[in-house]
C-alpha cells in the first residue's frame, strides 16, 4: 500500500498520513489495426494538404480548378480534398484492419511524416518557392 | 452598442469555437500526460478516461466547426473584391475589403501575404489531428495507460492540432485588428 507521511519541524503540528489504495483493473486489450488506420489516415490527410497547396501555386490551371466556390476561391478545393481523403482512407483502412494487429511503428511513421509534410507545405515561405510567375 | 452580422460570425468563429479549442488544450494534454498507472489509481484512470473521451470529441467537433465557419462564412467577406474603378492603392477606399485594404500598403501587406496565407491553410491540419486523438481515446479508453507509445503519439498529434490552431488564431486576431470586418 502506498503511503505518504508529512512531518513537521514544529512538534505541535500533527503529521498526517495519506494512503492510496492498491488496485488492479483487468481489461481485454484491443487490436492495433483501427489505431494504425487512424494514424495513417491522419498522415495522408495532412500530407495531402501539404502537397496540394504548393501544387496549386505551381500549376495555375489546378488553382483555377480548385475554385469550387466563388467566395472562398481555390481554398475550397485545397481543403475539401485532404479532408475527404482523411475520412475515406480512415474508413477503408479501418475496414481492412478491423480485428487485425498491424505494425504500429510503420503507421506512426506515416502519420508523423504526413504531419510534417502538412506543416511544411502550408508554410507560405515554403510554398511560395513553387509559385508560377 | 451594435454587433453586425459579420462581426457576430467573426466572434462565433474566433472567440467562440476557436477559443474553446485553444483553452481546452491544456486540460486535454494534462489528461493524456497523466494517464499512467504510476500516477493515478484505477478509479482515477476511469474518471480521466470518461472526461477525456467527452472532451476530445467536443474539441474535435469544435475545431471542425471553427475551420468550416472561418472558411465558408468569414473568409469570403475578407476576400471580397472591390467594384471596378476603385483605386487598389488607396487604402482609405478599401476599408470594406480587408484583403485589398491590407495589400494596398507595404506596411500591412505582409498581414495578408504571410499571416492570412498561413492561417487559412495550416488551420485545416487541426481538425484532422484532433479527430485522430479523439478516436484513439475512445478506442483505447483505459488501455491507454498501458500503451505509452500510443499515448505519446496521441499527445504529438494533439500538440500539432494546437500549434496549427494557435497560429491561425493568433493571426486571425492580428488581422482582425489591422483590417476589421464590419
Amino acid at each position: 500500500m502506498a503511503q505518504f507521511t508529512a512531518t513537521s519541524a514544529a512538534s505541535q503540528t500533527p503529521s498526517i498520513l495519506i494512503e492510496t489504495k492498491p488496485e488492479e483493473m483487468s481489461i481485454v486489450d484491443v487490436k492495433t489495426g483501427p489505431a494504425a488506420a487512424t494514424f495513417i489516415a491522419g498522415g495522408v490527410g495532412a500530407a495531402a494538404l501539404g502537397i496540394i497547396v504548393p501544387l496549386s501555386e505551381a500549376i495555375p490551371a489546378l488553382k483555377t480548378w480548385l475554385t469550387w466556390n466563388a467566395g472562398v476561391g481555390p481554398l475550397a478545393g485545397k481543403t475539401i480534398i485532404p479532408s475527404i481523403l482523411f475520412f475515406v482512407v480512415w474508413l477503408v483502412l479501418g475496414l481492412m484492419f478491423r480485428d487485425k494487429n498491424v505494425n504500429l511503428r510503420t503507421s506512426l511513421a506515416v502519420g508523423f511524416v504526413g504531419l510534417f509534410i502538412g506543416l511544411l507545405g502550408t508554410f507560405p515561405p515554403f510554398y511560395d518557392l513553387f509559385t508560377a510567375h | 452598442m451594435e454587433v453586425t452580422s459579420k462581426e457576430l460570425w467573426t466572434i462565433i468563429h474566433g472567440m467562440g469555437f476557436g477559443a474553446i479549442f485553444l483553452l481546452a488544450f491544456a486540460g486535454g494534454l494534462a489528461g493524456l500526460y497523466s494517464l499512467r498507472p504510476e500516477l493515478v489509481t484505477v478509479a482515477g484512470i476511469r474518471e480521466r478516461v470518461r472526461r477525456l473521451n467527452v472532451g476530445m470529441w467536443v474539441m474535435a467537433v469544435v475545431v471542425w466547426l471553427t475551420v468550416i465557419t472561418g472558411t465558408y462564412i468569414v473568409y469570403p467577406w475578407y476576400r471580397a473584391t472591390p467594384p471596378k474603378g476603385v483605386d487598389l492603392t488607396n487604402a482609405a477606399a478599401l476599408v470594406e475589403y480587408p484583403r485589398y485594404f491590407l495589400l494596398a500598403s507595404h506596411t500591412t501587406a505582409e498581414w495578408h501575404k504571410f499571416g492570412m496565407e498561413w492561417k487559412e491553410h495550416v488551420a485545416w491540419l487541426a481538425p484532422i489531428a484532433a479527430t485522430v486523438v479523439a478516436f484513439l481515446v475512445a478506442y483505447y479508453g483505459p488501455r491507454l495507460a498501458k500503451h505509452p507509445e500510443i499515448r505519446r503519439a496521441a499527445m504529438i498529434f494533439f500538440a500539432v492540432a494546437f500549434l496549427a490552431a494557435a497560429a491561425a488564431g493568433a493571426f486571425g486576431a492580428f488581422i482582425t485588428k489591422a483590417a476589421p470586418l464590419h
